[in-house]
């Protein structure tokens, strides 16, 4: 009977109730019901327990230091970057918005944030240079999702946080799997560009220009190799490198760029606070939640019904994979994770996948699905960056979201892909 | 209904102004803390106790600070594609029945919340010579204020039924 809570939760999802409420009430509502009502106060403190965790906090601070980042002029300096590079080939801005985001990865961990600070700015550029708003729109939306996937990235703290897996080791196999889907989505880009001739941004730079240009992005793009190589190296923790991350994009804003003011710092703390709070407390109520899982059996009864549709280990994976593109239509990518993670994850190493592998798919899978309707994320961030309805913006982006399903594909049935850099770093077996 | 409104949400915004001031300034403090605790490591090879659950305290009342105005201004999100193929009316009955649930969930998150810092005062931080009710209090903020703009959002709800437009509250 516990199991309801299930379609429950979907069937209040669908009628609007927001995902923290719907992940509260499905599951304490069937408690209820069943005269459980003494699990009631453990799911209330286990929203607290969910919450209450040092490498979590990874989130705010890299929330902050790409907030201070955007407002500091950082942003600008990485698009003037790849602008002088990519900017006079057909479709330039399409390919300056893609590569400026796998740049901007490097510095951030939320696809949110890549599309309000790219959005913002590149979408009435490339309105202003001829291109259809929703198409801007959504190259924008698809190209953000490379943010979480390129490290730092708030979807691998919150699957490292839930699995125990090391956040280190999913860090340097997330770097080629974001570069590849960049490399694939402009390739989908230039192949637009030919069929619906998009314009040119701007004459070819002189090598003096681009020197200039990448002289500004120079002392931005250090961020990543300081955190990275402070975590890989083993200097500091993620929690720790997202702090230095936010000492570094302040002194840069505030005493380098000087596009920063202390005046300024109020807004970006306050938009900084605001969305780690709402990412940190769907990570405690999808905790709760997943309590009544594992009360509920459910969790079992999921793991056989996989374990029974296949013995090949490739097909379960092709299989996984779709129910995760599904889940990632209707559920944020954190909630999804701390929820199926511990269901689905020890099923796939049982079959031999490695925990680090299964790590990766899972989090590309579900950071795709923060931009596929109905529920994605970034798609309501590119609508209300742009004006353009979901609706649009949706249709637009099918031609990349099947680019990046093959990306998923990719890294899934090559785990080399993914796997090459933690074990040449001996981070993975 | 209309005043009643009126003065909720003169309420909450005012709750706003101070709280989230407070968030941020938590926010900033959190990350003096930890980089303070790995400059005391490097620096002067000396690993502090205390910065690590001082800054996890403050996490959690940073975000129990700015819950309720975040809820507030729609960053708890939702689908909402369903609402594009309802009739108004019905549409409208079913936002007014969402709020009441969320309104009577957030009444019973925050009874248990004060029961969880009641608790509290039997446990001491380990670090911080606290008890442990001073960070477990954030959690009856973070309901209290919540519900609070929970009521707010019932009675816009409950307006636009009866005058058939959105309130100016």
């Amino acid at each position: 009977m516990l199991t309801l809570f299930l379609p429950l939760f979907l069937v209040l999802l669908l009628i609007g109730l927001p995902v923290f409420f719907a992940l509260l009430i499905a599951p304490g509502g069937m408690l209820l019901l069943l005269d459980m009502d003494r699990d009631i106060p453990l799911l209330f403190r286990n929203i607290y327990n969910g919450m209450d965790s040092f490498p979590l906090m990874a989130i705010p601070f890299f929330m902050l230091a790409g907030e201070v980042m955007n407002r500091g002029g950082i942003t600008l300096s990485l698009v003037n970057f790849s602008q002088t590079l990519l900017g006079h080939i057909r479709g330039g801005l399409a390919h300056v918005n893609i590569f400026s985001s796998m740049l901007f990865a490097g510095l951030s961990g939320s696809a949110v944030a890549d599309t309000s600070a790219l959005g913002s700015m590149l979408i009435p550029a490339m309105e202003k240079n001829g291109y259809s708003r929703r198409f801007a729109a959504a190259i924008t939306a698809a190209s953000s999702v490379i943010g979480p996937i390129i490290p730092p990235s708030g979807i691998m703290i919150i699957y490292a946080y839930t699995m125990e897996v090391s956040v280190a080791a999913m860090f340097a196999a997330g770097i080629v799997p974001g570069v590849l889907v960049g490399v694939a989505l402009m390739l989908q880009t230039s192949l637009m560009a030919k069929k619906y001739n998009f314009p040119v941004a701007r004459e070819k730079a002189s090598w003096r220009e681009r020197g200039q240009a990448a002289r500004s992005a120079t002392l931005p793009l250090l961020t990543p190799v300081i955190i990275l190589g402070g975590i890989l190296g083993g200097v500091f923790t993620p929690t720790e490198a997202s702090a230095v991350a936010v000492a570094y994009a302040l002194v840069l804003s505030l005493f380098v760029t000087r596009d920063m003011t202390i005046a300024d710092l109020p807004g970006v703390f306050r938009r900084a606070a605001i969305s780690s709070a709402t990412v940190l407390l769907l990570v405690g109520a999808a905790i709760a939640f997943k309590t009544v899982v594992s009360l509920s059996g459910v969790a079992q009864q999921l793991a056989d019904w996989v374990l029974h549709l296949s013995d090949s280990k490739y097909i379960l994976l092709f299989l996984i994979n779709i129910l995760l593109f599904i889940v990632g239509m209707f559920l944020d990518a954190g909630p999804a994770i701390i929820i199926l993670g511990p269901i689905l994850a020890p099923v796939f190493i049982g079959l031999g996948v490695d925990p680090v592998h299964f790590a990766i798919i899972m989090s590309i899978n579900l950071t795709v699905g923060l931009a596929t309707p109905p529920m994605g994320l970034v798609l309501f961030v590119a609508s209300s960056v742009s004006g353009e309805r979901i609706e649009s913006i949706s249709r637009a982006i099918l031609p990349f979201l099947a680019v990046e399903v093959v990306v998923i594909f990719l890294v899934t049935f090559f785990e080399e892909i993914a796997l090459t850099v933690p074990r040449w770093l001996d981070l993975v077996r | 209904m209309t005043i009643l409104c009126q003065w909720i949400s003169w309420f909450n915004q005012r709750l706003g102004q101070i709280t989230v001031p407070l968030a941020c300034v938590l926010l900033a403090l959190m990350v003096v803390v930890i980089l303070l605790q790995v400059v005391m490591r490097y620096v002067f090879n000396n690993a502090l106790p205390w910065p690590e659950e001082m800054a996890r305290a403050m996490m959690i009342w940073m975000t129990a600070l700015v819950a309720g105005p975040a809820f507030r201004s729609s960053h708890f999100v939702a689908i909402t594609f369903i609402e594009d193929y309802l009739p108004t009316l019905i549409h409208t009955v079913l936002r007014i029945l969402l709020a009441g649930l969320v309104v009577l969930v957030l009444l019973m998150l925050t009874e248990l919340a004060v029961e969880f810092f009641q608790r509290g005062f039997r446990s001491r931080a380990a670090s911080m010579n606290i008890p442990r009710a001073w960070i477990y209090l954030s959690m009856t903020i973070c309901y209290g204020t919540m519900l609070i703009v929970g009521v707010e959002l019932l009675l816009k709800e409950c307006i636009t039924l009866i005058k058939g437009e959105k309130p100016s509250c």
